[in-house]
């Protein structure tokens, strides 16, 4: 059994009287790219919601190895070294990339209200060091040079990987997707692809949410599927895709 | 490095605006112009301070005519009955006034949504029936005379060319720190928040205690302002901290463009010298009197309409889209 980073115990979320989400639980290991998949509605941007503190669960919980992270604030989660991304795109598109990437910084500075108003001493010093720590992300998925373009102004594949970029610029254990490759082309599909691969081996633990099947199939080392709130299969990819249950709930057959 | 262009475009800015107030200041002779000029000047360290809380942080404070009366007060109260020092006074006031926003914000600005605004509303209205009712303390409607002049190395500020030489460095300074804020990493965790509180959260940011910090920091602004006026005038009543002001201080923000750091003052400028405008010609057609506040709230609708963005737009204004992709 390897080391496993984040688990979901018997998690449930109602809505009303809607059951969004009842008895899901799985574990993520350190180091795979776990997907979550499922028909729409499944229930999957509701778990992303619990974990990450945007709600909070009816039943069950999260935890990020001892710590439990479902009951914090979003904040609290973000500096347990969970990064997520939205499903509708939510980069600050008044800002620049640049500075897009900086507020992914924020959990990597100090400085607060006034050391920013009068500059105090070490202000400076540690503005250049985020700038250089934003600036080199964005070397990495080659954005460097739109650093001083405003985020709005960009073809939507590219404000999807500076959503990416400034989640991952915060550093985190866990990287949570919710749909990053909900339209991109192929080719921008497959670069994403390459990328998240390139990210585990630097260690870094990734659960997705996708629709892609063949970015899940091609890079996940996990599947887990919900269907109306439960968790019908998990397994390999392999696996999942011969399961019975899952064929009938994405072709809607009678099983 | 490209991206050091925009953090520092301002200097080139600020000296020419520190340049045209030392021509005015040394130029202006009319006492009534150089009156009407402190005013702008004092409206608009209020307007900054406001200007981060509605244009950064997108919250609406519907009672910082409260948090001006504050300031102006605590310097009347303390000077003219404990003999403070002035300058000692206005920092008291200041002190008070940011712990005042700290009691009404921490609480309302946990919750989502303009609660702020409702808050703020009831707070002004408080402090200026306070104002009128703690006569013991605020000599009631007729208001606190013989406020001491301000001294700076041993000059009384007592004339209006003096006191424009304080108040203007003053709001070059604000502007100052508000641009250096703007480009720090709590400015830009306000601009994010925003725009998108979840995913200013997300990436980190306590967003409930940054809208806190800024909100008092904007109140804070406020008292020092209302401090100045006190000294100016040497005369405080309730009347002019009131619900009006505080819907003119939200105007010239808006109207000036809150996006920017420059806004505020644009506002500040406009919307006094409106005010006097007005006020001249209701003292000669008598029919006019009263129609002020329907000329903010035209002003406001046709800003709002055809103009939101303001008189200054922010500094990003949009570029062309650059259309070559990445290697």
């Amino acid at each position: 059994m390897s080391d496993v980073l984040l688990s979901v115990r018997n998690l449930g979320k109602d809505f009303g009287g809607v059951r969004a989400l009842s008895g899901v639980s799985f574990e993520v290991r350190a180091g795979d790219i776990h997907a979550l998949i499922g028909p729409n509605g499944a229930g999957k941007t509701t778990l992303f919601n619990c974990a990450t503190g945007v709600f909070p669960p009816s039943a069950g919980g999260v935890w990020l190895r001892e710590h439990r992270l479902t009951g914090l604030p979003p904040h609290h989660i973000a500096r347990l070294g969970v990064a997520r991304t939205a499903q509708n795109l939510r980069p600050w598109r008044d800002m620049t990339v640049l500075e897009n990437v900086l507020v992914g910084c924020h959990l990597r500075g100090r400085r607060g209200l006034l050391s920013g108003m009068f500059r105090f001493p070490g202000t400076c010093a540690e503005e250049k060091r985020l700038r250089d720590l934003a600036l080199q992300r964005l070397e990495q998925v080659h954005l460097a040079e739109y650093a001083d373009v405003r985020v709005g102004e960009l073809p939507l594949g590219q404000q999807r990987m500076v959503e990416l970029t400034r989640a991952l610029a915060a550093d985190p254990h866990l990287l949570m997707l919710d749909e990053p490759a909900a339209g991109l082309h192929t080719r921008e599909t497959q670069e994403l692809g390459r990328l998240l691969t390139s990210l585990r081996e630097q260690g870094l633990t990734i659960l997705l949410i996708e629709h892609d099947m063949s970015l899940v199939m091609s890079i996940c080392d996990r599947v887990v599927v919900l269907d109306h709130g439960e968790m019908i299969a998990e397994g390999t990819p392999r696996e999942v895709q011969s399961d019975r249950r899952v064929v009938a709930a994405y072709l809607g057959e009678q099983a | 490095m490209k991206p050091e262009r925009t953090a520092w475009r301002r200097p080139a800015g600020l000296t020419a605006f520190a340049a045209g107030v030392a021509l005015v200041g040394l130029l202006v002779r009319n006492p009534y112009y150089l009156n009407v000029a402190i005013f702008v000047g004092i409206h608009a360290l209020v307007a900054v301070g406001l200007g981060l809380l509605v244009g950064w942080a997108g919250q609406i404070s519907l009672g910082h005519a409260g948090f001006y009366g504050l300031g102006a007060y605590a310097s009347a109260i303390l000077t003219t009955r404990f003999g403070l020092n002035p300058w000692l006074a206005l920092l008291l006031g200041a002190a008070a006034t940011g712990l005042v926003a700290f009691l009404v914000g921490k609480p309302t600005l946990r919750l989502h949504g303009h609660y702020l605004a409702m808050a703020t509303l009831g707070l002004g209205l408080i402090i200026q029936i306070v104002f009128n009712q703690a006569d013991r303390w605020t000599e009631g409607p007729s208001g606190i005379t013989a406020i001491p002049y301000l001294y700076l190395a041993g000059l009384p500020l007592n004339t209006d060319s003096r006191f424009y030489f304080l108040v203007w460095p003053l709001v070059l300074v604000a502007l100052i720190l508000a641009g250096n804020l703007t480009d720090s990493r709590m400015g830009r965790a306000l601009r994010a928040l925003g725009q998108d509180e979840g995913a200013a959260a997300a990436a980190g940011v306590d967003v409930a205690r940054a809208k806190l910090g800024v909100f008092i920091l904007s109140a804070v602004f406020a008292s020092i302002a209302g401090s100045l006026y006190a000294h100016y005038l040497t005369y405080v009543s309730p009347s002019p901290f009131g619900f009006t002001f505080s819907i003119q201080l939200v105007v010239m923000v808006i109207v000036g463009g809150a996006a920017s750091v420059w806004g505020p003052l644009a506002g500040a400028a406009l919307l006094t010298v409106l005010h006097q405008v007005l006020a001249n010609a209701a003292h000669q057609w008598a029919f006019l009197d009263g129609l002020e506040v329907v000329a903010y709230g035209v002003i406001l609708v046709l800003f709002l309409i055809f103009r939101p963005q303001g008189l200054v737009a922010g500094r990003r204004a949009p570029r062309a889209l650059r259309l070559t992709r990445p290697a």
